[in-house]
């Protein structure tokens, strides 16, 4: 059987070939909006036109929808003092939500703090609730977190580009501290038998890996690093990334956490005698959080981009991290 | 109901609330929040003559009621505008005003030139404010005499009507507005940023990669709304009043200062429908206080109105 073309990945080439060279089956992958994210597999006799028409249907801004709304916080979860789960009442920005897009999120009606805090969506259930992970960081965050259950929130969202994800590929998801959220969000979302989900995930300590019980539903496999060495394998995410990508084939690459870390997964990808996709989720200070304000960009190979707007995820080819790391 | 329609010379807007340049993308940025339509006027980002990528970032800090930025004008530069970015403008109700920055005074000349006869551009604004570049931008800003020759060379090579947009960094703004004025044009924006400073005292650096930025937002408020009151006290001028307008009750408070238009900037980062919240708020003030014609409010806290 060829490689499935996804409508995430599927470029212009392979859906050229697939109209020269129609299969006898196909197999589509369908996510059903407004439902839920188990992705329905379906066979179907030769459809390039059909398949031609989705992936037009799923690319780039097509199903770029916002919302503001003022959501009520349906409940609060204590990870521990500086870490908190919120469980948002947010029909429409559930039904559009997709693993790495980010919730913005206005935490005082006052002007201080002035502007919205970006936050990742951990978790949506596709019609009702969306959830966030986060860390409290300064007053904006502390806000939040001073939010009580049934309180409302003002939050804009689902906002920036989601992750593709290749379903023909093994998928090794990489995370590091709280970029955790979108990796969770990404590999529960794409629970799949058609390939092996392996989630890298690594922290300064133990007590820093978060969500541990709910992550063995998301993933086939899970490799924990801590650098203190106080759970599992001592160090950073790169030496188990290394031995997996040498020890497999076909893989794609997912990852979120600081940015030294993606540089560091993006070298690693690159290093492999056939390097493997890579996406990178980056992380930026934003003002507006729709492309309008030019703040957060990061540089590229085709010059500055919005983190917001154009990312936050990127094929990590694109990223010049030299300057991004700084 | 009040009429909203208002008139900076012979530059018509069919409301008062207008959004700043920079704030606002080319225009069709916050179209999935609303109607860029229900503007009265559209400042697209600054245009130079050449396309420019912009600052290093950082480029953004927020400090209390405010936001520092040093962009560094990131545009797609004349051409492009020229050829296609006009396009999205079809359709769009709002007066589309190019907001455009030179190195040079011939540059600004050039500029004003090709910038006007960009179809479905209503109204130039000059930016001899911008604190975040490095040649031009607010030196111009600064000294009387060059603004009015920039305008006057502006205005005459123009095909449209000119607003100057001014810096709030000099010891007395309303001598820079009545050289532009004298120079031509047919009113002022006032304010543009602050230029202000921000230091992460953990790095023992500038927060941001261009060291300054300019301050906007509600804490420059009480500062630009005393910069409005003075011009208009001193010049009796089309002004477009902007620095950290949040609210209806906000942008009120610039028109009878003096503002004939307000123009709202940051508070778009924060809110994408700030703009037509504030005009619907407008509106109700207006409707509370019997106000028949918006214009009624320009200049109206000046003693003797």
């Amino acid at each position: 059987m060829p490689a499935p073309v996804t409508a995430a990945n599927g470029s212009e080439a392979q859906r050229d070939k697939l109209r020269e060279d129609p299969p006898e089956k196909t197999c589509l992958f369908v996510r059903v909006p407004n439902f839920s994210y188990a992705c329905q597999a379906i066979v179907v006799d030769r459809v390039p036109a059909l398949l031609m028409d989705l992936t037009h249907v799923a690319s780039g801004d097509d199903r770029a929808l916002k919302h503001q709304v003022a959501a009520t916080l349906e409940s609060v979860r204590v990870l521990d003092r500086e870490t908190y789960v919120h469980t948002y009442l947010a029909p429409a920005i559930a039904a559009d939500a997709q693993p790495g897009q980010f919730l913005h999120i206005r935490v005082s009606h006052l002007t201080a703090p002035l502007l919205r805090r970006p936050i990742s969506i951990l978790w949506s259930d596709g019609h009702e609730r969306v959830q966030v992970l986060f860390k409290v960081v300064r007053t904006g965050t502390a806000l939040l977190a001073a939010k009580r259950e049934g309180e409302t929130v003002d939050l804009l969202g689902p906002l920036g580009t989601p992750f593709p994800y290749d379903f023909a590929r093994d998928a090794v998801m990489v995370a590091g501290g709280y970029g955790i959220a979108p990796v969770y969000f990404l590999g529960k979302a794409n629970r799949s038998d058609h390939n092996r989900r392996t989630l890298i995930y690594g922290a300064r300590s133990a007590d820093q890996l978060y969500l541990r019980d709910e992550l063995k539903e998301a993933f086939d496999e899970i490799i924990y690093t801590t650098e203190d060495g106080s759970l599992a394998r001592k160090g950073r995410v790169t030496g188990p990334l290394r031995d997996l990508l040498a020890a497999r084939e076909n893989l794609a690459l997912y990852a979120c956490g600081p940015t030294p870390m993606l540089a560091a997964v993006a070298d690693e990808a690159a290093r492999v005698a056939a390097p493997p996709p890579c996406y990178v989720s980056m992380e930026n200070q934003m003002g507006c959080g729709f492309g309008a304000c030019l703040g957060c960009v990061v540089r590229t190979h085709e010059g500055f981009k919005t983190t917001c707007k154009q990312g936050p995820v990127f094929d990590a080819r694109e990223i010049v991290f030299d300057t991004a790391a700084r | 109901m009040t009429d909203l329609s208002v008139a900076l010379g012979s530059l018509r807007l069919r409301n008062p609330v207008t959004v700043a340049s920079g704030t606002f993308g080319y225009g069709r940025e916050y179209e999935e929040f609303f109607d860029p339509s229900l503007l009265g006027a559209i400042f697209i980002k600054g245009i130079t003559i050449r396309p420019r990528a912009g600052n290093e970032t950082p480029r953004l800090v927020e400090t209390p009621s405010g936001l520092i930025n040093s962009i560094g004008l990131q545009n797609i530069g004349i051409e492009e505008l020229e050829q296609s970015k006009w396009r999205e403008f079809e359709g769009i109700a709002a007066a589309i005003c190019a907001n455009v920055s030179g190195n040079t005074v011939d540059e600004y000349e050039e500029l004003a030139w090709r910038a006007s006869r960009v179809p479905h551009i209503a109204a130039l604004e000059l930016n001899i404010s911008c604190p975040n570049v490095k040649a031009g931008g607010v030196e111009f800003g600064r000294n009387p005499a060059v603004a009015r020759d920039i305008t006057r060379r502006c205005v005459a090579a123009s095909a449209v009507p000119v607003l100057v947009k001014l810096t709030p960094n000099v010891t007395d703004v309303v001598e820079v507005a009545a050289a532009v004025m004298e120079g031509g044009a047919t009113g002022v924006t006032l304010v543009n940023t602050f230029l202000a400073l921000a230091i992460d005292a953990e790095r023992r650096r500038p927060v941001l990669a261009n060291v300054f930025g300019g301050l906007s937002g509600p804490a420059i408020k009480p500062i630009a709304l005393r910069m409005v009151w003075q011009v208009w006290g001193a010049l009796r001028c089309p002004i477009i009043g902007m620095g950290g307008i949040m609210n209806g009750t906000d942008a009120v408070e610039f028109l009878l200062a003096g503002a004939t238009a307000v123009s709202v900037g940051t508070a778009n980062f924060v809110n994408p429908t700030a703009a037509p919240d504030i005009l619907r708020e407008i509106g109700e003030y207006c409707d509370r206080h019997g106000v028949k014609h918006i214009s009624e409010l320009t200049g109206a806290a000046h003693p003797g109105s």
